[in-house]
């Protein structure tokens, strides 16, 4: 059994978050600076602040004690967990897209596919409200038809859609 | 819509293939030039069928339901403006560059059963087909025990099979070899339908053999189906009891067929349990296949029809 070695993670603004060495490898970025041999001190993550690491490390946690035997979750309870704790961000969008960096950043691909799935489901939904740049009004997605109708026309004709 | 500023390119792709619907993917196309220029490069897609055109005079109802399927979906994928009303199907396909992964959805099943009968399929095709498993049972109806004689019973039996190759073949022939032929690029193709009764694949091994088969016959249009002589392995039971969701059901005559081209050998019997899992094993049927995995096998050939 490996040692349950302590990691310490630094946010970009400043905050220490000790987590064990199992939960941190979730992110192959710190694995990787592990294997390096550059984790004497605490790993700095520039990229991600300490209210999305928290997140972060919630989730790594959460997927980590799942596989352990003693605590063994199965499948569908992990999916329904992971629907609840990506639930809260749909709310605050800036969230959602702050933990797609993160993920991305650090590698996590279980977090990165959920967070991707979760954005495609609100386009999918008709959740985002739609800026087109040229036509300068807001319209939801619901007016599709009207949408695709302009656009294979302007496909088609390749007017505005220069490189 | 400025969150999507941040993300860089390829997690916007990620994102798109995850949407995969190729009709809000088109709509996306429109929110900005930025999404515009990603959209083409998404490479997961299932692209579901609304309706398909209808034919004026059918002769084999099969067959020409499968020559109109065969019109529609061509208005979709056809890479030449052919002289057909502009719905915007067939232009959606083309605004992708290279399609890697495809699902099309066909609006319904196209077996034509006796009501209460369930016959579902799952088909994988190379140039031709390599395997498929069949499942059938009729539900029960509650009226009394039904006692066909075992004649009968393996009447009905042979019919569901046939249905359901001659399905899964013109689904293959009409749809997914000219999907196929025209999208060099992918490495799965399944055409399956929202009633959830077929599903056709062609894996990535399957796809370069039907690339080189194409190659060889400089690509004719549908011809005759050939359907190669078959041999096939049936577990089927009186009745089953299943517990299912909603306090249990009884289905009669319930039927797992496994069926291969004749020509290896070497098909054991857990390869068998493999395809069928496979096919159904995590789906609402998963109970019926494992009750019926239990039982003995018959064996049976089938020469071309």
């Amino acid at each position: 059994m490996a040692s349950s070695r302590k990691i310490t993670l630094r946010s970009s603004d400043g905050e220490s978050f000790e987590v064990e060495e199992a939960v941190a490898v979730e992110s192959q970025t710190i694995k990787h600076m592990i294997e390096d041999d550059c984790a004497d001190n605490a790993i700095p993550l520039p990229n991600v602040t300490s209210k999305i690491l928290a997140k972060v490390i919630e989730y790594c946690k959460k997927h980590v004690d799942a596989s352990k035997a003693e605590d063994r979750v199965n499948d569908e309870d992990l999916k329904a967990w992971d629907a609840a704790f990506i639930k809260v961000d749909q709310v605050d969008q800036a969230t959602l897209f702050d933990l797609i960096l993160a993920a991305n950043y650090l590698n996590i691909k279980s977090l990165l596919d959920l967070t991707c799935q979760t954005v495609a489901d609100m386009i999918k939904g008709n959740l985002f409200p739609v800026r087109n740049e040229w036509l300068n009004f807001t319209f939801s997605i619901a007016n599709r038809e009207l949408v695709l109708v302009c656009l294979t026309e302007w496909v088609a004709h390749r007017r505005l859609f220069c490189s | 819509m400025d969150c999507f500023d941040f993300l860089p390119d390829p997690i916007i792709i990620d994102i798109f293939n995850a949407v995969s619907d190729v009709k809000t993917l088109t709509c996306c196309r429109a929110v900005s030039r930025r999404f515009n220029a990603l959209v083409p490069h998404a490479d997961a897609l299932l692209l579901r069928v609304d309706r398909v055109l209808p034919e004026s005079d059918p002769d084999s109802l099969l067959l020409s339901f499968f020559r109109n399927l065969l019109n529609s979906v061509h208005h979709f994928l056809s890479p030449h403006p052919a002289p057909v009303p502009p719905n915007y199907p067939t232009r959606v396909l083309r605004g992708f560059a290279r399609i890697r992964d495809l699902e099309i959805e066909l609006p319904s099943g196209d077996l034509r059963l006796e009501k209460g009968t369930v016959v579902k399929y799952r088909a994988v095709f190379g140039e031709r087909l390599r395997s498929c498993v069949i499942l059938g049972f009729r539900h029960w109806h509650g009226a009394g025990e039904a006692q066909d004689g075992f004649v009968e019973e393996l009447k009905e039996r042979v019919a569901w099979i046939v249905s359901a190759l001659v399905g899964a073949s013109a689904r293959h022939h009409y749809v997914a070899s000219q999907v196929a032929r025209e999208h060099r690029g992918l490495a799965r193709l399944a055409v399956r339908d929202r009633d959830g009764e077929g599903e056709v694949v062609m894996d990535e091994l399957g796809l370069r053999e039907a690339a080189a088969a194409a190659a060889g016959s400089h690509g004719e249009g549908p011809g005759t189906l050939a359907v190669p002589t078959l041999r096939m392995s049936m577990r089927h039971e009186r009745t089953v009891e299943i517990a299912g969701g909603g306090g249990g059901a009884r289905l009669e005559g319930p039927m797992l067929v496994v069926v291969r081209p004749d020509e290896d050998d070497d098909a054991a019997e857990e390869d068998d349990a493999e395809l069928a899992l496979e096919a159904f094993g995590s789906g609402a049927h998963g109970e019926v296949v494992r009750a019926l995995l239990k039982s003995g096998s018959y064996l049976m050939e089938m020469n071309s029809f």
